[in-house]
């Protein structure tokens, strides 16, 4: 008896021998451990992540520009912006902060500078959506679970500025040591080049101080002098492209799809083709180009903003496999040299109409040439086209505003030039609300409500969020 | 008469000798106990022949015969020196043998806490090739849903309640098979190549309805399925059996003559119950004949155009068809049962089939009079294709919900092979099925062995070290014909999952008569399990060939590899003290190690002690006609409870190559570094009376459960940079009450009814919340209805828009609909609330629900129906969402019905006073319900509770009809078979329900998910009616 004692308790203390063996497993082999994350495998990821939040703010926000029409959001129905809110507070914001921390340990400024433009353009995206939102509390993990917003008027006045002067002063830093650190590996935007980073910053400098000018006129003189120290040429475009086993994500969500969500509206379509009388008529060389027309009827006919797809059959045109910006391989466009261009045309009209004239025309011609309209063609349609003013004495700020509308066709930094002017017919001529409109009072949309996830989960939100109330910026 | 006559007889030895027969045979019972009353060292075992020797006081000595069983038996010896004792067998159940944890049997009458048993044979008269479906409506407290009438589809088994915060926790038991736990697990399509720890995850729901692995067990070789509630019962299986544990006992051989089996069925599966389609309108908008619209929102069909009933066309019939085959036998020494069985099923829709074939040997060998060894192998191979579902739009059900009356379903293929679509926004269902689609392929072994030594006869060692082996492979293919594939323009993944766990168990029990009145039991065991698993997913895009239907042929493709590694051990003691086999107290203890838990926490003690007490024993009962058996039972139990593994902290994950160059990222997910186990407990207090001599059985229970401490993945602020921080948090309780009561009606000659009626009402609550959070929102996203769980409220709690009333209960009115502008409103939206504030619409679980079954016996003929019923509880319906949206459905204002384009004063009233001081006067406003108003109306209207699909999922269910008729044995002396048996059995047969749709029961979301209330997307469970036959010989 005593002997099956003994050896029950030989048995268990060789099983409980063994026990650390057997229950330090607990790490997964198939995943990185935070020491092991490195800046030039973060760096790419940072930049993918980027392009969906911008991608993300456009994908269901380019109705409200009206690019776009087809979905009950069109209708101006109330909408969160998720697509937007994930990519950046959960993708982009954590990576970009985290290559600026890493970057600053050891003095990688290459790096820091360039999350710090990317950071700068994103969170001026969110900020331009949302407003308020979190920004000096987010991103602390469990050191702060309910981040509490912050205004957008520090987000414009402290935290944007703080990054973009950041990014100026670490991009003009001297380069590390480290031979490992020394060049920018794995920046799929510019290879590295830390001349475009620094026009890049400018060029957003610009965009930045351009917004600004609603609140301080003098920024504009600003806004202009960013711009030109920004993009000289559409390869200096600041774009993430896209590859065949990784499309474009326009080309999944309309381009290559079968069932269409959303399809190009009147509004843009019209203007394009010169429908309705507005131009005569005269054709855009963009139009084809953009979009795809189908059936018999040679004439481009778009959806009325706020109906849905399907319930106008005479609508014939649509975002194709072709279509220049719902192609697989088609670039992302983050900030372009045609909106530096534009910027330096408004931010200049009132003071330098003949530089502004000259600068319309080059981002007129820039957008053009970006899509590939022939040189002739480009010609034609500068000196022969009723949408372009023909001499600084007839510019207007509509033209402007008309040809920045064309040359950012689904990019949702339209939506802000419009709530900068308020949706003002005098400057977006022949803008109409969606015939469906589900907010009562039949407002135009401000801003987006807020994200359709934060209600119980972060208990510091702001109040009194309706889509309907007009932004700190645009007030 | 005795007395005086033991008077007359000298005191002194008596040797007494006999024979104990069972019943009325004359087949004498070993082993029965044979004891001198009140001298417990005297006792003595019948031999193999059931006879027996025994020296006795004197003739007024009374001996006491007991056999488990058996009813126990006192005869006074007399001046009797031959006893010839016939016991006769319990009619039933009370002094049963049960198995509880760790394969130990114990009588019935012995337990303090609450365990079901169900018999294997009906298990095997459903037909049911997964036997959890066949466990449905019979035991109390357990709820069975079923994923789907998709061949293979899985099912979920939760014993009293949800009881995680965490929607897509797996609130399942633990599964034991022989001793050994086996996998129950549900590997969803995608597995950790998703976000498995999103906790508003899971919006697809599983598109597969991949099954729950212990639908691998072939139910034709289950000889009893016992169900562990509460964790006082599984308290000694440990952490894995916080949810109760299911214990399954295979069939073994028995001694003597070698027997053969072979059991054939065949069946016939339809979909019987379907929502209704409006058939007058055709393909168009707004009463625009539009033949590429997909909606049937075009002018009325002309008369004499052919009209498709959807579910006609899109569903077939299937069939199963079942072979097994079986033998066993042995000698005193050895025994054997070897099984081979065979599945062949064909779905209700296109491409569904699947194939099972298992394998079963089991042997035992009694070494000598201390050891005997016993080991058993298993294997499993199954096959099966199943085209998509699942709860987003693209799925066969969800296309053919909104497929146009007027367009011919079966018409799909042009010549050329190419899809015939009549709409850019549906796929056929047909050509859906046949081109998106997984075929999955399982192999698996579970294997034991198991050596039991008895070291004297008061102590024995039980070793027991078992296997479960298997390797799952997947490929889904979505051609890039599809709609679903302009993304990826055709993609597949090729996934194979492995899971290995071995268990090792160690019992060592002692068991001792301590004195007249105290029986003592002590177990010490050690467990050890470690768990494996792999997932590697191979999967891409970009099809090369149209149809070449392998990962060779993408363009892009990426590998991924998730492996995991878990590790148990377990010390716990079991110490069963009872006081005249009247009173039985039971004391245990429990501690675990766990591998992933942080090591300052890793080590966690619980501990159960539960009695009860036979008082018809003590009020001398037991012979009483009306009223002859009672016991209460109390028990007070913990279990704790481990993490996943790799919970803690975060990681970075890896990124595929973009532009050639790959990246990484922070993980989404970060866990506490102080994770503590959770924990379990339990209070349990049951009685089980029996009457009328045990014919009528009545066992009841009402228990209260908390989990605390919980282990969930709270979702945060996505500002956090996190969207899901997993720590200890929050409490849920389930309250529940079980009753069984079980009646042998008629007992009378060769006509028998029994009827075993069961009941579960259970109620859960969310005691608290993790701090800060207020609210867990699944599909927050979702414009319809949504689930939350929130501090006070219950979980599977729905939240949605209703249409408003005027609720002022001193208003005429009162009750009345709000009226704006001619159509209803929406969440007393006419007072500018915002529509985000949804309130309280009800919940998804029963307010009680029960079976109730029954089993006649006449001759040869026996005949069983089963009733399942349960009342209460709300489904939301996605596809009368779906259907609402096109081409379908019967909503009673909705565009899409047969009631459009009239005018129509909708019966409410308008406020013609302010909003602080209503004044309602009756609507008068007419309306007409068409595309152009009704959409500008839609979007709120569409949302309110009354017309999304929302709805009572109340039920009476007709779950099972057997019918069996055997030849008599006098037909068969001259034939080699003893029994052939012929039967005709049907499943779901019929169900009473206000719910419009298929089934209210039918989760969307299936096993592997705590998320209970969604259905209508999946395969709709079959009706099904099968013919079999048994013969053995």
């Amino acid at each position: 008896m005593r002997k099956i004692i003994n050896n029950v308790i030989v048995l268990g203390v060789l099983l409980l021998g063994s026990c650390g063996d057997l229950l330090d497993v607990n790490s997964d082999p198939s995943r990185v451990s935070p020491e092991e994350a490195t800046l030039p495998t973060l760096l790419p990821s940072a930049e993918r992540f980027t392009a969906n939040t911008l991608y993300g703010a456009a994908q269901y926000g380019a109705q409200y520009p009206q690019y776009l029409t087809g979905q009950a959001i069109g209708q101006f129905t109330p909408y969160g912006f998720d697509q937007l809110w994930q990519p950046f507070y959960s993708d982009a914001f954590p990576t970009l902060q985290d290559i600026i921390n890493r970057a600053q340990t050891v003095g990688a400024y290459n790096y820091s500078g360039i999350a710090k433009t990317l950071l700068a353009l994103n969170l001026m995206t969110v900020a331009d959506i949302f407003g308020d939102a979190p920004y000096s509390q987010a991103n602390q993990g469990t050191d702060n679970l309910y981040p509490c917003y912050d205004k957008m008027e520090d987000l414009y006045q402290v935290h944007i500025l703080a990054l973009l002067d950041g990014a100026l002063a670490d991009l003009a830093q001297p380069l590390p040591s480290s031979p490992t650190l020394r060049t920018v590996q794995n920046d799929l935007i510019y290879g590295g080049d830390l001349t475009k980073w620094t026009k890049a910053v400018h060029a957003i400098r610009a965009r930045y101080f351009l917004h600004l000018s609603e609140k301080n006129p003098a920024a504009l003189a600003t806004a202009a002098q960013e711009a030109t120290l920004s993009f000289t040429s559409n390869a200096d475009d600041l774009q993430l492209m896209h590859e065949e086993q990784n499309p474009n994500p326009w080309f999944g969500f309309l381009g290559n799809a079968t069932n269409k969500p959303m399809q190009p509206s009147s509004y843009v379509v019209d203007l394009l083709s010169g429908r309705g009388g507005r131009f005569q008529g005269a054709v855009d060389p963009r139009l084809p180009i953009y979009m795809t027309r189908t059936g018999t009827n040679t004439t481009y006919v778009g959806l009325t903003p706020g109906r849905l797809v399907g319930d106008q059959p005479t609508v014939n045109v649509n975002l194709t496999p072709t279509s220049w910006h719902t192609r697989a391989v088609a670039p992302i466009l983050f900030i372009t040299y045609a909106e530096t261009q534009f910027i330096l045309a408004e931010a200049l009209f009132n003071t330098n109409r003949d530089e502004a004239y000259a600068a319309y025309r080059r981002g007129i011609e820039a957008s053009m040439a970006k899509v590939g309209v022939p040189v002739t063609d480009i010609g034609t349609y500068l000196n022969n086209h009723p949408a372009v003013a023909l001499s600084p004495a007839t510019l207007t700020l509509a033209d402007i505003l008309l040809q920045k509308y064309l040359a950012l066709f689904l990019q949702i930094e339209t939506w802000t030039d419009m709530r900068r002017y308020q949706y003002d017919p005098n400057v977006y001529i022949g803008l109409e609300k969606p015939v469906i409109n589900q907010l009562p009072g039949n407002p135009w949309v401000q801003r987006s409500n807020l994200a359709d996830e934060e209600p119980g989960v972060n208990t510091c939100l702001p109040t009194g969020v309706t889509q309907t109330s007009t932004l700190w910026l645009f007030q | 008469m005795f007395l005086v006559m033991g008077g007359l007889h000298s005191y002194g030895q008596i040797r007494v000798t006999g024979l104990v027969t069972s019943g009325n045979t004359t087949e004498g019972l070993a082993g029965v106990t044979v004891l001198e009353k009140g001298n417990p060292t005297n006792g003595v075992s019948t031999g193999t022949d059931g006879s027996f020797a025994i020296s006795v006081t004197g003739p007024n000595a009374v001996l006491v015969f007991s056999f488990i069983g058996y009813i126990t038996r006192e005869v006074t010896v007399g001046n009797q020196q031959t006893l010839n004792v016939s016991l006769r067998e319990d009619a039933r159940a009370l002094d049963e043998v049960v198995v509880t944890a760790f394969g130990v049997e114990q009588e019935r009458r012995a337990l303090s806490y609450a365990v079901q048993e169900v018999d294997s044979r009906l298990i095997q008269e459903t037909n049911q090739p997964n036997a959890i479906n066949a466990l449905r409506g019979r035991v109390a407290g357990v709820s069975i849903q079923s994923a789907g009438g998709a061949p293979g589809a899985g099912s979920t088994i939760v014993i009293r309640g949800v009881n995680s915060l965490n929607p897509n926790a797996n609130n399942q038991p633990l599964f034991v098979v022989d001793g050994i736990p086996i996998s129950n697990q549900t590997n969803l399509t995608g597995g950790r190549a998703g976000d498995q720890t999103d906790l508003t995850g899971g919006r697809a729901g599983d598109i597969f309805t991949n099954t729950n692995r212990f639908a691998d067990i072939n139910p034709d070789d289950i000889a009893s399925i016992s169900v562990l509630k509460g964790p006082a019962a599984s308290a000694l299986y440990g952490l894995r059996a916080s949810n109760g544990a299911v214990i399954i006992t295979t069939k073994s051989g028995q001694a003597g003559k070698t027997t053969f089996n072979f059991r054939t069925s065949f069946s016939v599966d339809d979909v019987y119950r379907t929502p209704p389609m409006q058939e007058r309108y055709g393909r168009g908008f707004n009463g625009i004949y539009n033949p590429t619209d997909y909606r049937a929102d075009g002018p009325p069909i002309p008369p004499g155009e052919r009209v498709y009933d959807q579910w006609d066309q899109v569903f077939r019939t299937g069939h199963q068809f079942q072979n097994n085959f079986s033998v066993s036998g042995g000698t005193e020494q050895a025994t054997f049962y070897a099984s081979l069985g065979r599945l062949d099923q064909t779905g209700v829709v296109p491409n569904s089939e699947f194939e099972r074939t298992t394998a079963k040997v089991t042997g035992a060998l009694k070494a000598s009079d201390r050891v005997r060894i016993d080991a058993s192998a298993n294997f499993i191979n199954s096959q099966g294709t199943n085209p998509r579902s699942g709860v987003g739009g693209s799925g066969v059900i969800s296309y053919a919900s909104r497929y146009a009356p007027d367009v011919d379903m079966l018409n799909y293929l042009n010549p050329d092979g190419t899809q015939n679509r009549y709409s850019t926004q549906l796929d056929n269902p047909f050509f859906f099925a046949e081109n998106a689609y997984q075929e999955e392929d399982l192999n698996r072994i579970i294997g034991n062995v198991g050596l039991n030594y008895k070291f004297t006869d008061w102590l024995s060692l039980d070793y027991r070290a078992g296997i479960d082996h298997y390797s799952n492979n997947r490929r889904i293919i979505t051609r890039p014909t599809v709609l679903i594939a302009a993304t990826s323009r055709g993609s597949i993944s090729e996934q194979t999952l492995t899971y290995q766990e071995i268990n090792s168990n160690l019992l060592l029990t002692g068991e001792r008569q301590l004195s007249e009145n105290f029986g003592l039991t002590v177990s010490l065991g050690n467990q050890v399990t470690a768990i494996n698993t792999t997932d590697v997913i191979g999967s891409g895009t970009n099809f090369i060939l149209p149809d070449f239907n392998s990962v060779n042929n993408l363009g892009q493709y990426t590998v991924r590899s998730f492996p995991t590694e878990r590790n148990i051990i377990g010390v716990f003691g079991d110490a069963k003290l009872n006081y005249k086999e009247t009173v039985f107290l039971n004391v245990t203890g429990r501690n675990d190690w766990s591998s992933t838990l942080p090591v300052a926490n890793r080590s966690f003690f619980y501990p159960s002690v539960s009695v009860a007490y036979i008082f018809s024993e003590t009020l001398g009962l037991s012979q009483n006609r009306f009223f002859n058996y009672g016991k209460i039972r109390a028990s007070y139990a913990e279990v704790g409870k481990d993490a996943a593994p790799y919970l803690l902290g975060t990681y970075y994950s890896t990124l595929p190559p973009f532009l050639g160059v790959a990246g990484i990222r922070q993980s989404l997910t970060i866990g506490s570094e102080s994770l503590r186990p959770e924990r379990t407990k339990g209070i349990e207090l049951g009685v089980e009376l029996a009457f009328l001599g045990n014919r009528l059985r009545v066992d009841a229970n009402y228990a209260i459960q908390n989990s605390v401490d919980q282990i969930v993945p709270i979702p945060t602020s996505r500002a956090t940079g996190y969207n899901t921080y997993v720590t200890n948090a929050g409490e849920i309780q389930n309250r529940v009450v079980e009753l069984v009561v079980d009646a042998d009606v008629i007992k009378a000659g060769n006509f028998s009814w029994n009827s075993i009626f069961n009941f579960t009402r259970l109620r859960g609550k969310v005691v608290s919340m993790p701090e800060g959070v207020d609210v867990i929102t699944f599909q927050p996203e979702s414009p319809w209805v949504k689930q939350r769980i929130q501090t006070g409220g219950r979980p599977g709690d729905w939240y949605g828009w209703e249409l408003s009333r005027v609720n002022d209960p001193d208003d005429p009115a009162h009750g009345r609909l709000i009226i704006i502008n001619g159509y209803p409103d929406v969440n007393n939206n006419w007072k500018g609330t915002p529509l985000a504030q949804d309130t309280h619409i009800g919940n998804a679980f029963p307010d009680f629900e029960g079976g109730w079954n029954n089993s006649f016996s006449f001759k040869n003929f026996n005949f069983s129906f089963l009733i399942n019923f349960r009342k209460g509880g709300d489904a939301f319906d996605i596809n009368r969402r779906m259907r609402y949206g096109s081409a379908g459905g019967e909503s009673p204002t909705g565009a899409e019905t047969n009631l459009r384009n009239r005018l129509v004063i909708f019966d409410g009233v308008t406020n013609t006073g302010t909003t602080e001081a209503p004044v309602w006067v009756e609507n008068t406003t007419p309306v007409v319900i068409d595309v152009p108003t009704f959409y500008s109306q839609a979007f709120r209207y569409r949302l309110a509770k009354e017309f999304n699909g929302f709805q009572d999922a109340s039920v009476v269910r007709l779950q099972n009809v057997s019918l069996s008729y055997s030849l008599p044995k006098t037909l068969l002396a001259k034939t080699p078979f003893s029994n052939l048996t012929a039967s005709v059995t049907g499943n779901n047969l019929w169900m009473m329900s206000p719910f419009i749709g298929f089934d209210p029961e039918q989760s969307a979301y299936g096993p592997g998910s705590n998320v209970f209330g969604y259905v209508g997307t999946n395969i709709p469970a079959t009706r099904s009616v099968y013919f079999g036959l048994n013969a053995t010989f």
